[in-house]
Parts: structure tokens; sequence; C-alpha cells
């Protein structure tokens, strides 16, 4: 599988339609992983969303994380001059990325989730069905914006980098892929 | 008392710098006369108009000129926060963003006169960093935002109302036949159960228990709220978890979606 990491750290990786405090860049071998940062989320303060930009067999891929424990995959998403769309949730800040195709899979990696984590992924699922259904227009495509002057190269604190070796479940949103990285393969060995 | 009243470009400072406990120290040191001064006599331009502006709601800050309209209006909502029977709407919002280590720390958080109650609330939803929830009055307040609000309260005060608890527990009895999907009617089930647990724990004086309990269906009752706005949003059916169906398999692992009518 050709996997090659996008953009240097120097450029954006995606565009934005919102504004967050900083943008933090972590730089992992070759692997480059943007942080949205804002002070506060609807119910904790500091708020690090990780977004993360691969080149599959000339696919683009957008790889996320939902409350802690959800790696996403965005693997249909919309480009401008070959960047993805990225919006966010209100409040809480969750990353969305605008996609031709909102079909989602969901692999668990553990035999039961617990009760809080299953409501949060009720509330992602029923998001994602529901641009599925009625589909997203993007009526103003001017407010998607590059960010260069948020980016930060300070180092994001250890418990919220991003992980693609340790989550508890996955999903994947848009075209349902042919194989998966090589990490993602090695969770999958490992889970219950 | 102004010179002690820090100014909103020196709050706007301590924003910048993300540093919480800094951010905290300098809170607990205004008095409640100085943010009762802070509240009604503030507005005096367009300029620190902005600030606060910036203070709630930095997004649109950005977006929106600060006409006279709109400072007109600002003054309207700061007014009307300060008429203690419109109080309840806005704080159900700006509870939902103030964590528990911000809204201890403040000395006069225990008392119950409603001056002080406001005092604490334009404290924390004026000043605090980079709020950006929508700051708008609700039609209806459901009765989850009710739940987390009590929650909230009993959960920073410590003071456990075994009424207060028991009033929450028969509402969830009656909420609970109703509730749909399945994980939505487990939530409220889950909820309920630890609200009981919390009785009986704070009946048996095993405080740390009720505690423990108190914030579990805390946390429970966040994504239930949630789910709870997405199917007021949609205006559909909700689907839960058990509605996936299994459609593949990788690496022997079961590969789930929603079934598709």
């Amino acid at each position: 599988m050709a996997i090659q990491s996008i953009p240097s750290e120097e450029n954006e990786i995606v565009l934005i339609d919102k504004k967050p405090r900083k943008v933090f860049v972590e730089k992992r071998g070759n692997q480059v992983i943007h942080y949205f940062y804002w002070l506060w989320d609807l119910y904790r303060p500091f708020d690090y969303e990780p977004v993360k930009v691969e080149e599959i067999n000339g696919d683009t891929w957008v790889l996320t994380r939902f409350h802690w424990k959800g790696l996403v995959i965005f693997t249909s998403p919309r480009l401008i001059n070959g960047k993805p769309l990225l919006s966010f949730a209100r409040g809480v800040h969750t990353p969305l990325v605008y996609s031709s195709n909102w079909l989602f899979h969901i692999i668990f990696c553990l035999k039961e989730l617990d009760l809080e984590q299953q409501l949060w992924l009720t509330v992602y699922i029923n998001i994602l069905r529901n641009l599925s259904k009625k589909g997203l227009t993007l009526n103003n495509l001017e407010k998607f914006k590059g960010y260069k002057e948020l980016l930060s190269y300070d180092p994001v604190p250890d418990r919220y980098k991003f992980r693609l070796d340790t989550w508890d479940y996955l999903i994947i949103v848009g075209k349902y892929p042919l194989c998966l990285l090589k990490e993602i393969e090695e969770r999958l060995k490992a889970c219950d | 008392m102004k010179d002690t009243i820090p100014s909103l470009e020196l709050l706007h400072i301590e924003r910048e710098k993300g540093e919480l406990m800094t951010y905290e120290k300098k809170m607990s040191d205004i008095s409640r006369k100085e943010v009762w001064l802070l509240s009604t006599d503030f507005i005096k331009s367009e300029e620190e108009a902005k600030s606060i502006l910036l203070l709630i709601k930095p997004e649109e800050a950005e977006l929106r000129e600060i006409t006279p309209k709109f400072k007109k209006e600002l003054e309207k909502m700061i007014s009307r926060l300060i008429e203690y029977k419109e109080m309840e709407t806005f704080k159900l919002i700006f509870y939902t963003v103030i964590d528990e280590r911000l809204y201890h720390p403040y000395p006069f958080v225990k008392e119950r006169e409603k001056d002080t109650e406001l005092s604490g609330f334009l404290l924390r939803t004026i000043c605090l960093p980079n709020l950006s929830v929508t700051l708008e009055t609700r039609k209806s307040i459901n009765w989850c935002d009710q739940l987390i609000n009590t929650l909230r309260k009993l959960k920073s005060t410590k003071i456990y109302n075994i009424f207060s608890l028991t009033e929450m527990i028969n509402k969830l009895d009656k909420i609970e036949e109703e509730a749909f999907p399945l994980s939505l009617k487990k939530g409220i089930i889950a909820i309920r159960e630890h609200l009981k647990e919390a009785v009986i724990k704070t009946l048996a004086e095993q405080k740390n228990e009720a505690e423990q309990h108190v914030e579990r269906a805390l946390a429970l009752a966040l994504p239930v709220r949630e789910i709870l706005r997405l199917k007021e949003e949609f205006d559909e059916e909700i689907i839960g978890l058990e509605d996936l169906e299994e459609v593949d398999r990788i690496n022997g692992h079961p590969v789930y979606s929603f079934r598709r009518k």
C-alpha cells in the first residue's frame, strides 16, 4: 500500500470554516498531525482535536478522534485545491469532514463499550446518519480558509496526543476501504 | 473600588495565557460588589461591548460589527440577566460550559440569596475564558437541562438534598417508559439507579459514595441530553446501536453499519 503523509508541517493540511484558538503541529517521523485547539469544549477545558491527512493509493483520507475512544477515518472527503474541508460540531468541536459519501461503518475493539461510551457513540452515528440522509450543501465555500497564522510548534501534552493504535472503536465514514493502515491493522489484531 | 476591578483588557490578557489556575486566582480576588459593578456599569463604549462579546462568544465578535443597535441588544441581554426571573434560562445554558474546577472555588457559591447567585453567575459567564456556545434563550427548557443543572449544583455544593433527588427519580421513572431508542432508555434507567444509590448512601451518611453516584449520573446525563437535542433538531427518529447490523468482517471482526431502508 502506498502511503504518503500529506503536506509539510509549514502548510495547512485542511481548510476550516471556524477559527480555533491555535493549531498545534506535531511531527512524528514523516507524519504530521494538526491539533485544533480551543480553551473549552462544552464540558471541560483544553480541547485538542487532532487531524491527520494521508494519501492512500491515490485517495485522500482524513483521520481524527471522537470522544477519546473512537478513531474516525473519512475516506471520501470533498477537496478544494487538494485540501479536505473540515468543520467542527458546535460546542464540543468534534471534527466533521465534508464528504461525498456519508455512509459509515463501525468496528468495535472491545466486546462491550461502557454505557457512557455507547451513548456518545449514539450521538455520533445519528449526526452521520442525518448527514447521509439529508446531505449537506456548501453554500459558502469562501468560508473555508487556511490557518497559517494559527500554527504553533509548541509541544502537545502527552495525554492529548493522537494515537492510531489505541482506540476502542473505529468509524469509517465514506467509501469502504479495501485495506487499513498498518497501525490500525495491528490494533485490530490485538482486540478482544 | 473601581481601581480594584480587573479591567476587561486585563481579563483578556489572562485569557490569552490559557492558564486556568492563574485565572481562577484572579476570579476569587474579585468581591461580590465589584462583580455587581462590573455587571451593571460596564458597557460604556462600543469597544467595551466588543471586549465583552469576545469573552462570551469570540467567534461572533470577530464576524459581527458592533453597531449602536447591537450594543443596545447587548445591554438588553445583560439587563435581562439581572432580572432574576430570566436567570434560569440563561443559567442552564451556561452551566453546560462551567467545569466544576471553575465553579467550586468561589467563596459565595454555597450562599443562596439570589443576588449572590447572580453575581457568581455573571462572574462565571462574563469573565470565563472563551465560551464558544451560542448565547441564546430557549423557549423551553427540557427536563434533561434541569436534571443536569440540579446534578451540577449537587456536585459543586456537596449538599445532598434527598427531596431534590427523589423528585428527579420520580421524573425519570415517567420519562423512561417512553424513552427510545434502547440506548437512550438504558441511559435514563442508569441515571435513575445512580440517583437511587445516592439517596441510600446519603441516608447512610456515606457522603463519598453518594458523590460518586451523582458524578456518574451526571456523566451519563450529558450524552443523553445531546441525543435529545439531536432528536429535537433533526425532528426525526433517533437510531441506537441496536439498529446497527453486521455487514462485513475484517480479520474476523464484525463490521457494523445501519440498516438501510
